[in-house]
């Protein structure tokens, strides 16, 4: 479970997060909707800890995560960025293993780790590929094994559907029902609302920095008055 | 007419490319250490504008006059007594540290920030991560151009033969005092810096290929 009170963010003497105070429940699917420049990526960014995370105001259970370590966070929390940035210079398989050795594994456990994980999301087939020459779907698949392979208990994805057609969304919608079968945390943005609506157990829409609105039920989500204007726009 | 000083010449090319590895292998540990620490990303402001000024002064004194400082004026000046090959390597491994700097830092900084911010997520320091991911796709964008530096070092060994150090110049220089042959010994010095410039690339493009194999 992750609880976030008052949480301020300020980059370059702009208000971006603006007083976020709620819970994130373990083993369930988040997403964060809204508008662009919401605040929804910052907050992501800001729990992977790529901006630094004000103390007293993210707790993943009852631990504060401003006092984590690099090494810590990475065990705990995976991230996929929005273009996936894998590492130009590996292919498939190094861009999983390397995250591995520099946490002191022995090669010969990371390849196996990283085989395993491959074959869970269907690439292994792709190992010795560098990324240039996958598609942008094989790119996610691999950019979410790569954070999967330090076993983090939450992966968070910004935005995964923004370059997928909807044969890949479909995919991904199950990759991420089967990370929470496994007892994962998943937490994600998206303007999508077809593959919101697929898979949410909580939304929340955020406006100006604010979590405006709250859902949990799929049944009300369509009713959701905030939501039907943000669909309209 | 140009067998008889072939063994001779040999020896002043043995000379030149050992004052060239020595002169790219400097440069390049300290235009690398230099272009690391002046780059965007580590935000070491201070150390930056220091290096800046470095590789300024590098590049605005002819290396001709970095030589003649590096023989003449540092020895008298610190009190010291260093050999003309030192003074020559020492002065040339400065001069192109300035411009190995630059490329250095620039290629570093043509890495999108996202590499660093996907590092980071994944628990790399800042060493690791320009060890294992920054460092080999900068030297893959500015490989031509680093290859360009270390061939215009190979020619300037030559400015060596000002301060007596007997490389291939100065060796083809003493044989046409000696026995007045001047264009057949030019022409074979031209020729033997076009093969080093051939081997040089042949070499450093197989590597290119070799190590760099994504697009």
């Amino acid at each position: 479970m992750i609880t976030v009170k008052n949480l301020n963010l300020i980059i370059n003497d702009q208000l971006i997060l603006d007083d976020l105070s709620f819970t994130i429940q373990k083993g369930k699917i988040s997403i964060f909707i809204g508008k662009s420049g919401a605040g929804k990526t910052t907050f992501l960014k800001t729990i992977a800890g790529l901006y630094s995370i004000p103390e007293n105001n993210i707790f993943l259970e009852d631990q504060d995560l401003s006092k984590l370590n690099e090494s810590q966070r990475c065990k705990k929390i995976g991230f996929v960025f929005q273009n996936f940035n894998l590492f130009a210079n590996m292919t498939v398989l190094e861009n999983c293993t390397d995250p591995l050795l520099i946490q002191k594994i022995s090669q010969q456990d990371a390849d196996s780790k990283a085989k395993e994980i491959l074959n869970l999301l269907d690439i292994v087939n792709l190992q010795h590929k560098y990324p240039s020459q996958l598609s942008g779907g094989q790119q996610q698949r691999v950019a979410i094994a790569r954070a999967l392979c330090l076993n983090p208990e939450i992966i968070i994805l910004d935005e995964p559907t923004a370059s997928l057609d909807p044969i890949n969304t479909d995919g991904l919608v199950t990759i991420l029902k089967n990370l929470v079968n496994r007892g994962i945390t998943v937490i994600t943005s998206s303007q999508d609302m077809s593959f919101v609506s697929k898979i949410f157990d909580q939304v929340f829409f955020m406006e100006n920095g604010k979590i405006v609105e709250f859902n949990n039920d799929a049944s009300t989500l369509s009713n959701s008055s905030k939501i039907q204007t943000f669909l309209q726009s | 007419m140009i067998i008889p000083y072939i063994p001779l010449l040999l020896k002043g090319a043995l000379v030149t490319a050992t004052t060239w590895i020595c002169a790219t292998v400097g440069s390049l540990l300290l235009g690398t250490i230099f272009g690391i620490l002046s780059c965007n990303q580590l935000k070491l402001k201070k150390l930056k504008i220091i290096v800046r000024i470095f590789a300024f002064i590098a590049k605005a004194v002819p290396a001709y006059v970095q030589i003649l400082i590096a023989y003449f004026a540092v020895p008298t000046v610190l009190n010291i007594d260093i050999s003309n090959f030192t003074a020559g390597v020492s002065a040339l491994i400065f001069c192109s540290s300035g411009y190995v700097t630059e490329i250095i830092r620039s290629g570093i900084n043509t890495v999108p920030t996202s590499q660093w911010d996907a590092a980071y997520v994944l628990g790399y320091s800042k060493y690791q991560t320009l060890v294992r991911i920054i460092l080999p796709q900068a030297i893959r964008n500015i490989f031509p151009t680093l290859l360009a530096e270390f061939e215009q070092l190979l020619k300037s060994t030559s400015l060596l033969a000002t301060i007596g150090v007997t490389e291939l110049t100065k060796t083809g220089m003493n044989i046409i005092s000696r026995e007045l042959l001047p264009i057949p010994i030019y022409l074979t010095l031209a020729l033997m810096y076009i093969l080093f410039s051939t081997l040089l690339q042949t070499v450093l493009l197989y590597t290119e290929r070799y190590y760099y194999d994504y697009r």
